[in-house]
C-alpha cells in the first residue's frame, strides 16, 4: 500500500467530497430554479432543498412558480415535495423517479415580490407555432368586430372615400361592358356595310322587274321568258334574304347577351353596397351579429390568453426523442455492439407525480386547491411508451370546482395534445359586456359554468368551448346617451343568464370561428326594433350614395348602348322592309305573268279549235 | 522531456530500489491500461490500483506509453478480437446481454469491440509481461546495468534539472 498517496491524495479527495456534499443542496436548488425559470419564463423559487444520498432523494419544503403574464401572482405553489431517484439507473446516467409527492398544490396565489425575469433577447420571428399563429389570427378577428357606436360611426363614416371607383366592382363592370358594346358595334357596322352592298342588287332586280310590261308580251314564248327572269330574280332575292336573316340573327343574339349583361349590373351594385357597408363597419342587425358585438371581442381575447398556455405546452413538452449528443470520435473508435434491452429507460422519466390539495382552503379563499396526478413526464415518450397525462381536480372555499385533464402524446410522428377542462360555480367579476364605445357595461357579478375540449393534432387546432352565465348583474359605466342606449340598457338589464358556445378550428386551412348563444333570442327582438331605424338610415345613406355613383356610370353606358342598338336595329329594319317590298313586287309580277300565260294558252286553244271547223 | 524523466527513473529502478516484483507488477498493469482506450470504468480502477498499491510508477507510466503505441498499431487486431467475442461467439451472447442490462457494466463500455479486444489482450498478456519483466529486471541487475550507465545519453538524462525536479515530486507520492 502506497501510504503517502493515501494520506496526501485519497484523504483530501474524500474531504473535498464531504465539502461538496455539504454545499450541494444549495447548488442543486439554484440549478433546478434556473432550469424551471428557463422553461416558464418567470421566477421559480425552491425553499429548503435537501439532497440525501441513501436513498438518493430530494425534498424541498416549498415550490413557487410565478406567472409570466401576471408576475405578482404564482401559477401555483406547493407545500412539501419529495422524490427519490432510482440509484441503479442513476449509475447509467438516467433520472428515473417512481413517484413524486407534492403536497398542498394551490393555484393562483398572490406574491409579495415581483416574479418577472429580466427580458430575454427577442426570439427569431420564424419560431412561430401553429397555435401562436392562431392567437394572432384571433387578435385580428377581434379587431374586425363591427363598431356599435352610432355617434362614432357617424363621425368616422366617410362614405365618399370608400366610394373610390377602383373599389366599386359595378363601375369596373360597366367599363368592361362599354368595351364589349364598342366591339359589338364595330361588328354590327361591318355587317350593315355588307347589307348595304346588297341594296344595289335589290335595286337592280327591282328595276328589271318594273321593266317587264305585260301589254308588250304577245306570245307565250315572250311571257315564259319573262317568267323565267322573274323566277331567277326571286331566287336571287331569296338568297339575299337568307344571308340577311343570318346576319340579323347574329346581331340580335349579341344584343340579347349584352342586354342580359346589363341586367347583371344590379347584382354587382348590391354586392358593392354590402362591401361599402362592411368597410364603413356598420353592423348588420342579424341575430348572429348581436352577440358578436356584445361579447365577441371579450371572449376572443380570453381565448387568446388560454391559447398562449397551450402554445407553451406544445413548445415545452419534448417532441420526439432527445437530441443525439455531438460526440468526438475517440482515438480507438471501435464498433459498439448493441444487445437486446429488457427494459429501456429514457434520460428522464418521472412516472407519477401525486398531488394532494391542501385541507385548509380558508387560508387562501380566492385560490384553487388542486389534487390529482401527473404521469409520465419524460424526454422520450417513444421509449416509455406512454403519453404525458395530467389529471387534476380542485376547488376553493367559495364552492367553485374545476377539473383539468390533458394528454400530450409525442409518440406518433404528428404530436397530439388533448385538453378537457370543466369549471363550475366560478364567480366572475368585471367582464366587459358590450363594447366600450357602445353601451359600456360590465358584468360585476355572475356565476359561470364552463367546459372546453381542445384537440391540437400537429399544426391543426379544434376547440369547443361552452360557457353558461348565471345570476349575472350588469353595471353600466355611464349615463345613457340617447334613446337607443337607454332602451338597449333596459333590454340588457332584464337578462339574468345566457349560454355561449364557441368553436375555433383550423382543420381545413385558415382559422374558423363559430359563436352561438341563446342571448341573441333575448336581445334581438327589442334591440332590432329600437336601433334598427337608426341603422336603416345609415344604410340608406350608404345605399343612395353607392346607387348615385353607379347610376351616373350606368346612365352614360345605357345611353351609348341604346344608341348603338337603335342604330343597328333601325338599319336592319329598313333593309328588311326593302327586301320584303321586292319580294311582294316579284310575287305580283309572277302572278300576273302566270295569269297572262294561262290567258294566252287559252286563246291559242280557242284559235286551234276554230281552225278545225273552218272550211278550207 | 517528461518521457525522458520516466526513462531515467525506470533505468534507476531497474538498477536498485524497488523489488523486481514491484517493477514487473507496475509494468504489467501499465500494459493493460495502455492497451485500452481512455475513459472506461476498468481503466480508472486500474489507475487506482497502480496509485494505491506499491507498484513501480515509472514502470507503469513507461508501459502505458509503450503499449498505447502498440495498441495504435494493432488496433485492427484488437477490433477483430472484440468483434469475435461480441458477435461471432454466439455462446457468449446471453452473458453479454445480461451484462448490457446490468446497472454498472455499461460504464465499462464492454460492448465496444476495441475496448473488449484490448482488455482481453491485456489480461492475457498480464502474466507473460509480469514474468518476462521480472526476469528482465533480475538479468539487468546482474549483467546489464554497468553497460547502460556508461552510455552518454544516460548521463545527460540523469543530470537534467527537470529530472531532478521530477524525482522530488515522485518521492512525495512513493
Amino acid at each position: 500500500m502506497r501510504k503517502k498517496f493515501v494520506y496526501f491524495v485519497l484523504v483530501p479527495i474524500v474531504a473535498l467530497c464531504v465539502v461538496l456534499y455539504l454545499f450541494i443542496d444549495g447548488w442543486a436548488e439554484s440549478g433546478l430554479e434556473s432550469a424551471g425559470e428557463a422553461i416558464v419564463g418567470a421566477r421559480v423559487e425552491i425553499d429548503n432543498l435537501h439532497l440525501s444520498l441513501s436513498p438518493i432523494a430530494i425534498q424541498f419544503s416549498r415550490l413557487r412558480v410565478a406567472n409570466p403574464k401576471d408576475p405578482w401572482k404564482n401559477i401555483f405553489e406547493t407545500g412539501k415535495v419529495r422524490f427519490s431517484l432510482d440509484f441503479w439507473q442513476l449509475l447509467r446516467g438516467k433520472y428515473i423517479i417512481e413517484t413524486m409527492e407534492v403536497d398542498n398544490l394551490i393555484l393562483g396565489t398572490k406574491r409579495t415580490t415581483n416574479g418577472s425575469l429580466p427580458k430575454p433577447p427577442p426570439t427569431p420571428a420564424n419560431q412561430t407555432s401553429a397555435v401562436s399563429e392562431l392567437t394572432s389570427a384571433l387578435g385580428n378577428e377581434a379587431q374586425k368586430a363591427p363598431v356599435f357606436d352610432l355617434n362614432k360611426i357617424r363621425s368616422e363614416l366617410k362614405i365618399d372615400s370608400l366610394l373610390n371607383t377602383q373599389n366599386l366592382r359595378t363601375v369596373q363592370y360597366i367599363d368592361s361592358l362599354k368595351l364589349q358594346v364598342r366591339d359589338a358595334s364595330q361588328q354590327w357596322q361591318t355587317t350593315l356595310n355588307d347589307v348595304e352592298k346588297s341594296k344595289q342588287r335589290l335595286a337592280d332586280v327591282q328595276s328589271s322587274i318594273n321593266a317587264i310590261n305585260l301589254n308588250e308580251l304577245k306570245t307565250v314564248q315572250n311571257i315564259t321568258a319573262a317568267l323565267n327572269n322573274v323566277n331567277n330574280a326571286y331566287k336571287g332575292i331569296n338568297d339575299i334574304n337568307e344571308t340577311f336573316k343570318n346576319r340579323r340573327a347574329a346581331v340580335t343574339s349579341q344584343l340579347d347577351r349584352l342586354t342580359t349583361s346589363v341586367n347583371a349590373i344590379d347584382s354587382y351594385a348590391r354586392s358593392d353596397y354590402e362591401m361599402v357597408r362592411r368597410l364603413a363597419r356598420v353592423p348588420d342587425l342579424s341575430t348572429q351579429g348581436l352577440t358578436k358585438l356584445l361579447l365577441g371581442r371579450e371572449i376572443l381575447q380570453k381565448v387568446s390568453t388560454y391559447l398562449s398556455w397551450i402554445d407553451l405546452a406544445r413548445r415545452t413538452v419534448p417532441k420526439y426523442v432527445s437530441e443525439p449528443k455531438d460526440e468526438k470520435p475517440p482515438r480507438f473508435k471501435g464498433q459498439d455492439i448493441h444487445f437486446p434491452v429488457d427494459r429501456a429507460y429514457p434520460k428522464l422519466w418521472i412516472k407519477k407525480i401525486a398531488i394532494s390539495g391542501g385541507e385548509d382552503k380558508a387560508q387562501n379563499p380566492d385560490c384553487f386547491y388542486a389534487k390529482g396526478e401527473v404521469r409520465n413526464i419524460t424526454n422520450d415518450q417513444r421509449i416509455t411508451g406512454f403519453p404525458l397525462t395530467v389529471s387534476l381536480s380542485g376547488g376553493r372555499a367559495s364552492g367553485s370546482d374545476f377539473t383539468f385533464d390533458a394528454s400530450f402524446d409525442r409518440r406518433p410522428d404528428t404530436p397530439v395534445d388533448n385538453y378537457k377542462v370543466t369549471a363550475s360555480n366560478v364567480p366572475i367579476t368585471d367582464i366587459t359586456f358590450g363594447q366600450a364605445d357602445f353601451v359600456p357595461s360590465r358584468i360585476t357579478k355572475a356565476v359561470i359554468n364552463s367546459s372546453a375540449a381542445v384537440t391540437v393534432p400537429g399544426d391543426q387546432f379544434d376547440s369547443n368551448i361552452k360557457l353558461g352565465f348565471r345570476d349575472l348583474t350588469l353595471v353600466f359605466d355611464r349615463s345613457p346617451q340617447g334613446d337607443i342606449e337607454r332602451i338597449t340598457r333596459d333590454v340588457l338589464a332584464g337578462i339574468t343568464g345566457f349560454n355561449v358556445g364557441l368553436r375555433l378550428w383550423n382543420t381545413a386551412g385558415p382559422l374558423d370561428i363559430a359563436l352561438t348563444t341563446d342571448l341573441d333570442d333575448q336581445l334581438s327582438a327589442r334591440t332590432k326594433k329600437v336601433i334598427g331605424d337608426e341603422f336603416a338610415k345609415l344604410q340608406n345613406d350608404i345605399r343612395s350614395k353607392v346607387d348615385q355613383r353607379i347610376a351616373e356610370k350606368r346612365a352614360e353606358f345605357e345611353k351609348m348602348f341604346n344608341q348603338k342598338k337603335d342604330e343597328a336595329l333601325s338599319q336592319l329594319k329598313g333593309y328588311e322592309s326593302l327586301v320584303n317590298q321586292n319580294l311582294a313586287l316579284l310575287d305580283g309580277k309572277k302572278k300576273d305573268l302566270d295569269a297572262r300565260i294561262e290567258q294566252e294558252k287559252k286563246k291559242q286553244l280557242q284559235n286551234a279549235v276554230k281552225g278545225l271547223f273552218k272550211r278550207p | 522531456m517528461f518521457w525522458l524523466q520516466i526513462i531515467k527513473g525506470f533505468i534507476s529502478v531497474l538498477r536498485s530500489g524497488q523489488t523486481p516484483r514491484q517493477i514487473a507488477a507496475g509494468f504489467a498493469l501499465g500494459a493493460i491500461v495502455g492497451l485500452m482506450p481512455f475513459l472506461t470504468l476498468q481503466g480508472l480502477l486500474l489507475w487506482l490500483v497502480i496509485l494505491v498499491f506499491d507498484v513501480n510508477l515509472s514502470a507503469a507510466l513507461l508501459a502505458v506509453t509503450l503499449f498505447a503505441l502498440l495498441s495504435y498499431i494493432i488496433d485492427p487486431l484488437l477490433h477483430a478480437i472484440g468483434y469475435f467475442l461480441l458477435v461471432d461467439t454466439s455462446s457468449l451472447h446471453g452473458f453479454w446481454t445480461s451484462l448490457y442490462n446490468a446497472p454498472i457494466a455499461p460504464l465499462t463500455r464492454f460492448n465496444n469491440t476495441v475496448v473488449l479486444g484490448s482488455f482481453v489482450a491485456g489480461f492475457l498478456l498480464l502474466l507473460p509481461v509480469y514474468f518476462g519483466m521480472r526476469h528482465f529486471v533480475l538479468a539487468y541487475r546482474t549483467h546489464l546495468h554497468t553497460k547502460v550507465e556508461q552510455l552518454k545519453i544516460y548521463q545527460i538524462i540523469s543530470k537534467s534539472t527537470l529530472v531532478k525536479w521530477y524525482d522530488r515530486i515522485k518521492n512525495i507520492t512513493s
